[in-house]
């Protein structure tokens, strides 16, 4: 099966029903997505599939042929990227870290759809990525910030 | 190793269902991932094109099974209902792959799209590949779905689409909708409900109800339906009790981890109620004088209103024709009919969430209130500062642990209040003592610069919540510790959303006029609106300032500056004890006043400074005097006694001096003490009464023995300025209970009997209105006001409360 991953493609022979989570980490030592409920609850392993955030502890690898598969290490080289790591660190938004990756990615699905979202665009935008630090404001915050200081690239 | 499929084509993924009958279909995964089954093969039908399209047929929308959430969302086709649920799904990732198809094959009784889907009768259309060919068969989602996880799905079935009839959800139709779960996102329901509504001529044409998450499947009893369909809707609407009786009798929820039977069927029947009684209400008022509060003459007319907003206004015997025969009519012979009065200041902040009656209000008509006065109030507050500033609130607004406090932020504030259900409508300033202690704490002192930008990013971030503008209250604490500057830059971020700086000034005795000048600067330099609170000048030293106080405003006018005021109609205030202490007494916070008030020399220094004055700080006792001076609140039991006594009948009371005695309950209460002063003269009530800016307010605390005001202001200025003293015409007096009111916080489509606007109303009869209240017996309901409605629906009906709560937050737009 042929699929696209951080916009190189791959080819995958094996078990179809393998979670993208687990296929990323263990067949291409991708770590930044993590897991965290594993049943779809917390976000901490989103990745953008085709653009828009998925929870890749509930995505089966065999689901994807054709798809375009971006995860935080390939995210990083974007201007997108930058302007969200930039404004996350202005506002305090990182704390112990762990729902970061999933937080930027669904970020960018949110930006990507919406470039000017209100703050309640943004909570939603968010919502199904859980956060045991900051209470969410400073994230809140920090995507706003991107939406602001980084206008023109979504 | 697991096998797997992935057909492009539906004849393609039919024949691999056929060959393979054991394979499970593998949509969005959203569902089956998570169940983690153990699965010997696959068929991935998530690359289905025609599992993917939404088609639109002159009678019906026809939507692929495995379109996700997300692709249904951005579909103009998809109806409005469908997508109200598909919002309550999780969060954007489940919704981004999930698709409606699993949601139906998975057939859990927690499905949020079901319910809608048995309210429109939707019918599925089930393909297979048999002898050579697809066949398909159709099967109404309710015959599908036949237990928990049970549906007649053949093995070598697929869901192929889900047809929705467009009469099902043509624009007539009323809907509603609510899913009831333990938070906005990721929550499985505790229950979901949906309900349809329509009328042709006065006949009910469709009667629908479906509950989700209270049985094994959706409960839907087109019995019941059919038995209210085809009645008139005079008669419908006659039997919403019989209705809901029938539902009562039928549902029968269970407890589990998700919520209780109990809560459960409460629930369903209140949103089955609510949705009876708002659907296609009708009221006619028919007979009176309307007082329409633009200022123009009153003029005879009907007016009918439907649902929430007032639908017509026409001449009398308008709305008498046999289609009006559903509408609730009031009989308004003899009675003025004017817009529900708006209170522009008023301190229910707290109250609302534990009364959301509010009745002091509703009794004298009002339907509006403006919350959030005097730069302190309920919201924003940091979790760090809840006990200090609960101490600093009790005076005005009371006191209360029947909530939650660590709500931060006015967003969750004003949802707080929506929980509750008031049955008038509430709005919200936000307060400058809040935003200053959220950015910089309680101290005396200057902001930094830093401090001040945060303190626009606060008011910004609450502005963008939807509060009406600013307010502040220069003689409370923290907020008399700034200086002009900083209430100029918070007031050019209010500006930019055109909204309204509400604000108790600086003095409103001995220095009024350097007082007042500094508000019109910060009108001048910000360019927001100024807008003062109760606007009066105390102590007889201080009346001859009068006419200089108007000149200010008219030269200010003159300018540019937009001005407007309110006033409570009495010749006494009220307010907290505390001010009667000089400001350096209440630096650093309640804390600090207790450890002021234990030390003899602080109350030495506190004495003397109040023999003396303080230049610039309003001395309460210099010009009311202790003799006038009364105790109107407590918090404490053991000092119920006092409330009623004057300053100085506490004196004798306590045997010791008044200022002594008064120090010491500040002390025992915690400064949570109400007060009442008499200020001044009826004349100068009148003079300001009659000025073009002027708007009338409350001021009403509702704790304790609370000010007379709080119970009559409206019916007071209607009864005794203008029948009994004829300082107004009833004409100018009710645009300034309503039109100019709503004018001068920017709340729109409410203060006007117009087509159009939101139909809260006032009926009251001219000859009899009167406030009842006096300083001994306030809380006395007036006379005079008979039916009061509340975005259409009448909560005060011939003088008595009805239950109903309607009341919105009306958050600026």
């Amino acid at each position: 099966m042929v699929f696209t991953l951080n916009y190189k493609a791959v080819k995958y022979e094996g078990d179809p029903s393998k979670r993208l989570l687990d296929v990323l980490r263990d067949d291409y030592g991708l770590m930044e997505q993590k897991e965290g409920c594993g049943e779809g609850e917390c976000g901490a392993c989103a990745v953008l599939i085709n653009g828009r955030s998925v929870n890749s502890c509930i995505t089966a690898i065999g689901s994807l042929a054709g798809k375009e598969v971006v995860t935080l290490e390939g995210y990083r080289s974007t201007k997108q990227y930058k302007a969200l790591e930039e404004a996350f660190a202005k506002s305090g938004a990182v704390q112990c870290g762990f729902c970061i990756p999933g937080m930027i990615m669904a970020a960018e699905s949110l930006l990507s759809s919406n470039p000017n979202p209100s703050e309640a665009d943004i909570r939603e935008g968010i919502s199904g990525n859980l956060c045991r630090c900051t209470g969410y404001n400073m994230i809140v915050e920090g995507v706003q910030m991107a939406a602001k200081e980084g206008k023109g690239l979504w | 190793m697991v096998t797997s499929y992935n057909p492009v084509s539906l004849e393609e993924a039919l024949r691999c269902k056929a060959e393979h009958p054991e394979a499970v279909l593998y949509a969005g995964g959203t569902d089956l991932m998570v169940a983690k089954k153990e699965l010997t093969s696959l068929i991935f039908i998530n690359q289905v094109k025609e599992l993917q399209v939404v088609k639109e047929t002159d009678e019906a929308i026809e939507i692929g099974a495995a379109i996700t959430y997300r692709d249904l969302l951005s579909d103009p086709a998809v109806p409005e209902l469908l997508k109200q649920a598909i919002r309550e799904i999780a969060a954007p990732s489940i919704r981004n792959t999930g698709t409606m198809g699993g949601n139906i094959c998975n057939a859990s009784p927690a499905g949020d799209t079901l319910p809608v889907l048995y309210l429109l009768d939707a019918v599925l259309v089930l393909a297979t590949f048999e002898e050579g060919r697809v066949e398909r068969r159709e099967a109404a989602i309710d015959e599908f779905i036949r237990g928990i996880r049970k549906t007649t799905l053949q093995q070598t079935e697929i869901l192929e689409k889900i047809i929705i009839k467009k009469a099902a959800f043509s624009k007539d139709i009323r809907f509603g909708f609510k899913k009831v779960g333990a938070r906005k996102a990721q929550a499985i329901s505790k229950l979901l409900f949906c309900a349809a509504l329509s009328q042709k001529d006065g006949i009910v044409t469709d009667f629908k109800v479906a509950y989700g998450s209270v049985g094994v499947t959706v409960v839907r009893r087109k019995d019941i339906e059919k038995k209210y369909t085809h009645l008139s809707l005079a008669a419908f609407k006659a039997s919403i009790e019989e209705i809901l009786n029938d539902y009562d009798a039928i549902l029968k929820p269970i407890d589990d981890q998700r919520s209780t039977a109990v809560y459960r069927k409460k629930v369903c029947l209140n949103l089955l109620k609510d949705f009876l009684m708002t659907s296609y209400s009708r009221v006619v008022i028919t007979g009176g004088t309307l007082v329409d509060g633009t200022g123009d003459k009153a003029y005879k007319a009907d007016v009918l209103i439907e649902e929430d907003k007032i639908k017509a206004i026409a001449g009398p015997g308008s709305f008498a024709g046999e289609e009006f025969q559903d509408a609730e009519v009031f009989d308004a012979t003899g009675l003025m009919v004017s817009p529900g009065f708006i209170d522009t200041h008023s301190h229910s902040d707290l109250k609302v969430l534990i009364e959301p009656e509010v009745l002091p209000k509703l009794w004298q008509g009002i339907t509006t209130e403006v919350l959030g006065q005097d730069g302190i109030s309920m919201a924003p507050l940091p979790i760090d500062y809840i006990s200090d500033w609960k101490k600093n609130l009790a005076g005005l607004d009371g006191e209360s642990s029947q909530f939650c406090w660590k709500y931060e932020t006015t967003a969750n504030y004003l949802a707080m209040i929506e929980e509750a259900a008031p049955a008038l409508n509430e709005s919200y300033l936000v307060p400058h003592g809040n935003i200053r202690m959220e950015a910089m704490g309680l101290e005396d002192r200057e902001p930094t610069k830093e401090e001040l930008h945060e303190m626009c990013k606060v008011t910004r971030r609450e502005m963008e919540a939807g509060c009406l503008g600013l307010s502040s209250g220069l003689i409370y604490l923290p907020c008399a510790y700034a200086k002009t500057e900083e209430l100029i830059e918070l007031c050019k971020v209010v500006a930019e959303y055109d909204g309204v700086f509400v604000v108790h000034q600086r003095s409103e005795a001995d220095t009024i006029l350097t007082s007042m000048k500094e508000i019109l600067e910060i009108g001048r330099k910000s360019g927001v609106k100024i807008h003062f609170s109760h606007f009066k000048v105390c102590g007889k030293n201080n009346w001859k300032y009068l006419p200089k106080m108007f000149q200010l405003l008219d030269d200010a006018k003159a300018e540019g500056i937009k001005v407007s005021l309110d006033q409570y109609p009495y010749v006494a205030g009220s307010t907290m004890l505390g001010v009667i202490l000089p400001p350096w007494a209440h630096d650093g916070g309640t804390d600090k006043l207790m450890e002021r008030l234990k030390d003899s020399s602080a109350r030495e220094q506190m004495k003397k400074d109040i023999e003396q004055g303080i230049p610039g700080w309003d001395n309460f006792i210099e010009f009311a005097g202790v003799d006038q001076i009364f105790i109107t609140s407590v918090n404490s039991a053991k000092n119920q006694e006092v409330v009623g006594l004057s300053l100085s009948e506490l004196g004798e009371r306590k045997k010791k001096e008044a200022l002594e005695a008064a120090f010491d309950l500040l002390l025992e209460e915690e400064n949570a003490v109400g007060m009442v002063d008499f200020y001044g003269l009826e004349e100068h009530i009148a003079q300001i009464m009659k000025r073009e800016e002027m708007n009338v307010c409350t001021d009403g605390l509702l704790s304790g023995k609370p000010h007379p005001r709080v119970f009559g202001s409206f019916p007071r200025v209607l009864g005794k300025f203008v029948r009994e003293e004829k300082i107004l015409e009833a004409e100018a007096a009710v645009a300034k209970m309503t039109g100019k009111a709503a004018a001068a916080m920017g709340i729109k489509q409410r203060g006007l009997l117009k087509e159009g606007y939101y139909a809260d109303l006032v009926l009251w009869d001219a000859d009899r209105i009167i406030d009842k209240g006096t300083f001994k017996e306030p809380a006395q309901r007036p006379e005079g006001i008979y039916h009061v409605i509340v975005n259409g629906i009448p909560v005060i009906k011939n003088g008595e409360y009805t239950g109903e709560r309607n009341g919105k937050v009306i958050r600026r737009r």
